[in-house]
């Protein structure tokens, strides 16, 4: 139960900082960044999963990517709330879905 | 009345340049498929290679300096060339800001063909109305449109940064239309505010001048292509913006093409690319900066002097300002981008330089990189 409501106490204690300019919270921000450029570090430069993890890794570290090499798709989530999305599309990299 | 002032200015700046501006450069090497080399040796090369790759930091804490490409062109030639930490020569880059300037070319290109000029209302080309029909293509060239716009990174409160929330947030659907949505909070073309905000407007709006036929297709079409830049990729947003800002990526041996593009004046093997005048124009301090109204901004940020979506080595006596880099000639005008990423070009050395990095910390010096470059140039023999 601890395991469920923590993240759930996090991710509104972040979404509580927001307000004063741009309706968007850390932890939204962080599993949009995380998609986009995981997918652009993996399928546009081209490098490792390691070395795309450590080029990807921001403050709040609250967002877990899963890839999908064969559609070349990658899917973030932070703290079991938010999910992004982002897909390779050619010469024109990855954008979000 | 500002806008009158402003307008002649453009005129008057753009007319110098053109007087300036020869036709395309003859006898000096290009580069075909690839560049050719001529690496250099020696003790200078040993220096580069301490300053440039030497890690002076933990790697998991992202201290210090942390370059992961430099591709050195004097004379149309590689004469250094060095990768590192999981990058090979055959790896994009991610150009961050230094992307701004390939939109400039672009923008060029764009005026060169009929398509909008810098005195333009982006009303003209982009769904917009009211205040907004007052700024211009050139405004934007200049980060002069006074749109209400926050450049914050890493440094302060994501939730305050308009960057940030264009990227990644509420804004990244459709970029160009978030920018458009602030709103202005200056007059336009009366004061420089560095924004990325500016710079996808920008990008909206020459599609929107191109029409449908040429939208998706002008980055290779107007630059990639004619110099050969075949790793080049330009990410966009979810309704196709380019985002002109942040997203180009290439090699740095292709990233050294569009250096050298404007090393030769906007010229490619005899050919041009960027229409006369248009790289004098771009490296001249820029109308909105010349407003005087950033200089305390600008001071205090010892920053470089921002042109038009490039950024110059100029001094600016009057403001008791010296050179940026004061190892380089002030015919030195750069790209610059977020963690290192630079193209430098010296005019006068026959000389492009380019880094790609991932320094999360400001320490790297590039009056020193630069030195170490132009030692290398003098020592490369004829």
């Amino acid at each position: 139960m601890t395991r469920r409501v923590l993240p759930l106490l996090v991710a509104l204690a972040l979404a509580g900082c927001n307000g004063e300019a741009y309706d968007n919270n850390d932890a939204e921000l962080a599993v949009r960044q995380k998609a986009k450029e995981m997918c652009s570090c993996l399928f546009v430069m081209e490098l490792t999963e390691q070395e795309c993890a450590a080029w990807t890794r921001v403050s709040p570290n609250v967002a877990k990517a899963t890839i999908d090499r064969e559609n070349q798709r990658v899917h973030a989530v932070a703290l079991g709330f938010w999910a992004a999305d982002a897909r390779f599309d050619g010469r024109h990299g990855c954008v979000h879905d | 009345m500002q806008r009158l002032v402003l307008s002649c200015c453009v005129v008057a700046s753009l007319l110098a340049a053109r007087e300036a501006a020869a036709a395309c450069p003859v006898g000096v090497t290009w580069p075909a498929a690839d560049w050719p080399e001529a690496l250099a040796s020696g003790p200078t090369v040993a220096a580069a290679d301490e300053y440039l790759f030497t890690l002076t930091g933990r790697d998991e804490d992202r201290e210090g300096i942390r370059t992961d490409g430099v591709v050195i062109v004097h004379r149309g030639r590689v004469i250094y060339e060095r990768y590192a930490r999981g990058y090979a020569r055959h790896n994009r880059h991610l150009a961050w800001s230094v992307s701004k300037s390939f939109l400039n070319a672009m923008v060029g290109v764009g005026v060169g063909r009929g398509a909008l000029t810098v005195d333009d209302s982006i009303c003209d080309h982009y769904d917009a109305d009211g205040e907004l029909c007052d700024i211009t293509v050139g405004d934007l060239l200049d980060w002069g449109s006074g749109l209400d716009w926050n450049e914050g990174y890493e440094d302060e409160p994501y939730y305050l940064s308009s960057v940030i929330a264009m990227l990644y947030g509420i804004g990244s659907g459709d970029m160009a239309a978030f920018v458009a949505a602030q709103g202005l909070a200056e007059t336009p073309g009366t004061i420089y505010r560095y924004s990325s905000g500016d710079t996808v407007l920008l990008s909206a709006v020459l599609a929107g001048a191109l029409g449908p036929d040429l939208a998706d297709d002008y980055p290779w079409e107007f630059i990639f292509d004619p110099i050969g830049m075949k790793s080049a990729m330009f990410e966009r947003d979810q309704v196709g913006t380019y985002v002109g800002s942040s997203y180009v990526y290439a090699t740095p041996r292709d990233l050294a093409r569009f250096g050298y593009l404007f090393l030769r004046d906007g010229c490619w093997d005899g050919q041009r690319i960027v229409p006369e005048g248009w790289v004098a124009a771009s490296t001249q301090p820029n109308p909105s900066f010349q407003m005087g109204k950033s200089y305390e901004h600008f001071l205090r940020d010892g920053d470089a002097v921002p042109g038009r979506h490039w950024w110059l080595n100029l001094p600016i006596p009057e403001l008791a300002h010296e050179r940026r880099w004061p190892a380089a000639p002030p015919d030195t005008f750069a790209g610059l981008g977020h963690w290192g990423q630079t193209i430098f070009v010296v005019p006068s050395a026959d000389l492009v330089l380019v880094r790609t990095a991932d320094d999360r910390e400001s320490g790297f010096d590039q009056n020193r990189y630069l030195e170490l470059a132009l030692t290398l140039a003098a020592e490369d023999s004829p």
